[in-house]
């Protein structure tokens, strides 16, 4: 009886944890929406806000920047920050590596090479004015198969998929540095500004996109989270408790590589998030899967909110990129983990 | 004991159950309140910011048609080669918003205007808090043009490409401008001075047939510039031969034996912002240039090239290579092929013409030697 009571204390003050977090990245939303390059007093946001949920007038231009800039760029960056944050801790969860992430994979610089591709010499799959997007989510998809085939005749173990990835990493990369060798200075300022990523360009069409593809990996990965807390413990532990461990690294990448390409497609390659908030989570909640991977998206969504936030307002009207203020938001964290060095949280 | 067992596992995955209804339950609201808001983003029409009653239809650098209200008065410009013309046109008192670039280029004509972003990356809120009725920025993706279109013409603000980089564009783009702006006659007398002056040059080298063979370098080190850009198109206005013109990389890094076998006559250089960070315009003594041409004529190798021997290697500021300014740097490279075929050409005075239609303090070295 003892035991039981004791774990539901522990279950439940995790999930009163996220509880709270959620209601910070709330009130962080909140904070965001007020601020922007245009001063407008939070009442005159407010009042906008409100005026298409309820018969309230509002004056023309402050519903044009809440609702057309302010509030999908928001959402854009909850909705990305979540997904790359699940991407990143899935994929930490099945490789057992605390590097890993959509960098080290390869799937963020092949979605880069994509992209470059459309901006440089204009190529791609499919024309018109998402040609740079498509381009960036087939190529990540294809960094995905290429690091998948590597490694399946190794037996998926993670050395071979990590060292695959690696290898997909910097072949990608090396050709985007091709790229931006033969661009004109005009296109390679494009191609710079997206590998540094950035959600200035968002608009409702933007947000939609990332927002399912991150809902609707969360169920699927989420189920799978009993099978991370077994891989945790070794591939032969794994086994031993039932867990198919090459269907489970098999989906689980598939999945991840989905996830991430959306996201990256739409958004260029920000960094830190992925490999930072499943970290962070971790310190808060432990190593169980079952919280970490919700914990990794609010983790995820805060930092690029609070990351995006003030890269759009700390020297407005000039924005700093989004993937500089992450890293350095993010690094005090890691070195503060780095620092602690507490094992238990990583097997 | 083993009723206990079962009581206890059964109670376990009614906990796991209910946490995991919890966790669903708590993702569905949040799905489905940013469903909503994405809903009333997305569903809503959004009015026009303007309204205009007159309209002009011109077709601008993208081709594109775009219908201009008349007359002009708030304008947003991005790029600062629109930003001259705009000075020239006598029409800097209609712009509301500038670009960092616009504002230190044409300083101190827009020191009071708040700062929206540049071409390539626009503040969409800054403009859009400045209701303008045009913004001016450059044609495709380095100007943002697709992005700007989609997001500001539901607006009612209107997007007007004007590639005034491009050196034969340079005069259409005046009269466009001269069009829209009803400045027509100070357009003329704009673009009559650059036509003017490349029709002379013109002339003059056309007949040649032995073209001075010219190694042209950017501020990267062994960076030249091939067949279409800028640097190419003045060296060949100029009546030179750019030597690099054949390379498949339009600013091939090349190697130092390349130079040394091409033995060029003349070598340009284009000094970069890390010798000189306020351009030639903030010169008041040639020593940064002369640095620089000196480190150029001291690499190892250069001093058995014909043009260090003959004291034909020439530096100009950056400042010189872009917009309007292209006319000028076409002037000094003529004059530095064909010193007899130019000798009553005087670049410096053409160059205080041109700043002074920009209605600009001329000053400033920009030249070595």
């Amino acid at each position: 009886m003892g035991i039981e009571k004791v774990y539901l204390r522990y279950t439940r003050s995790k999930l009163l944890l996220i509880l709270i977090l959620s209601l910070l990245l709330f009130f962080l939303s909140l904070l965001a929406l007020s601020v922007g390059a245009v001063n407008l007093s939070p009442g005159r946001v407010w009042r906008a806000f409100f005026s298409r949920i309820f018969p309230l007038s509002s004056d023309h231009l402050s519903e044009v920047i809440v609702w057309e800039l302010r509030l999908p760029r928001i959402l854009l960056a909850l909705s990305a920050g979540a997904g790359l944050a699940l991407a990143g801790a899935v994929c930490q969860g099945l490789l057992r590596n605390p590097l890993a992430s959509p960098y080290t994979l390869g799937v963020s610089s092949a979605a880069g090479f994509g992209a470059s591709l459309g901006l440089v010499l204009g190529l791609g799959v499919y024309g018109g004015e998402y040609l740079v997007v498509i381009n960036a989510f087939l190529f990540a998809l294809l960094s995905t198969f290429l690091v998948w085939g590597l490694s399946i005749k190794k037996g998926m173990s993670s050395e071979s998929i990590i060292l695959a990835g690696i290898a997909v990493m910097y072949l990608f990369s090396s050709l985007t540095s091709i790229l931006q060798y033969m661009a004109e200075p005009r296109a390679l300022q494009g191609v710079v500004f997206w590998l540094m990523g950035g959600l200035y360009h968002a608009t409702w069409k933007r947000f939609f996109p990332v927002f399912f593809i991150t809902l609707f990996c969360f169920p699927p990965l989420l189920r799978y989270s009993w099978d991370l807390n077994a891989l945790a413990m070794g591939d032969e532990t794994a086994k031993g408790l039932g867990v198919n461990v090459g269907r489970v690294r098999g989906v689980g990448l598939v999945l991840f590589s989905l996830l991430t390409a959306g996201i990256v497609s739409f958004t260029g390659t920000i960094g830190f998030i992925g490999l930072v908030s499943p970290h962070l989570a971790r310190m808060l909640v432990g190593g169980d899967h079952r919280f970490v991977l919700p914990c990794s998206c609010l983790m995820g969504a805060l930092l690029l909110l609070a990351s995006d936030t003030l890269a759009r307002s700390l020297i407005a009207p000039t924005e700093i990129p989004v993937g500089a203020v992450t890293s350095l938001l993010g690094i005090p964290f890691f070195l503060h983990l780095l620092m602690k060095k507490r094992r238990e949280f990583w097997p | 004991m083993f009723h206990m067992k079962q009581q206890r596992i059964k109670g376990e995955i009614r906990e796991k159950t209910k946490m995991k209804t919890n966790t669903v339950g708590l993702v569905a609201v949040l799905a489905v309140l940013l469903l909503l808001l994405g809903y009333l983003g997305y569903s809503r029409e959004t009015r026009t910011l303007v309204s205009p009653e007159n309209v002009l239809t011109v077709i601008d650098d993208s081709g594109k048609l775009v219908r201009l209200p008349q007359p002009v008065r708030k304008i947003v410009v991005l790029q600062s080669d629109a930003g001259e013309i705009l000075c020239a046109l006598g029409a800097e008192n209609l712009v509301i918003g500038v670009s960092p670039t616009t504002k230190q280029k044409m300083a101190p004509k827009f020191d009071n205007l708040p700062e929206v972003g540049s071409s390539s990356s626009p503040n969409y809120e800054a403009i859009v808090g400045l209701q303008p009725e045009v913004v001016i920025t450059y044609s495709g993706k380095v100007g943002s043009e697709e992005e700007l279109r989609k997001r500001l013409e539901p607006l009612g603000i209107k997007i007007l490409c004007v590639d005034a980089y491009k050196l034969e564009l340079i005069p259409r783009d005046i009269r466009l401008l001269g069009l829209v702006l009803r400045k027509e006659n100070e357009a003329e007398k704009y673009a009559g001075f650059f036509e003017n002056l490349l029709k002379l040059i013109e002339n003059r080298v056309s007949g040649l047939e032995n073209r001075v063979r010219v190694y042209v370098e950017g501020h990267k080190d062994y960076q030249t510039a091939s067949y279409g850009t800028m640097a190419h198109g003045i060296v060949t206005a100029a009546g030179g031969l750019n030597l690099a013109a054949g390379e498949p990389v339009s600013y091939p890094i090349v190697s130092p034996e390349w130079v040394l076998q091409k033995d060029p006559d003349v070598i340009l250089k284009n000094a970069g912002k890390s010798a000189l960070p306020g351009g030639g315009r903030a010169l008041t003594n040639p020593e940064p240039l002369r640095k620089v041409w000196e480190t150029l004529v001291s690499r190892p190798g250069w001093g058995e090239l014909k043009a260090v021997k003959e004291n034909r290697v020439y530096v100009i500021a950056w400042d010189l290579w872009g917009g309007g300014s292209q006319i000028v740097t076409i002037c000094y490279a003529a004059k530095f092929f064909y010193p007899q075929l130019f000798g009553d050409l005087d670049p410096s005075s053409i160059h205080r013409e041109l700043v002074n239609f920009w209605g600009l303090e001329s000053g400033g070295i920009y030249t070595y030697p």
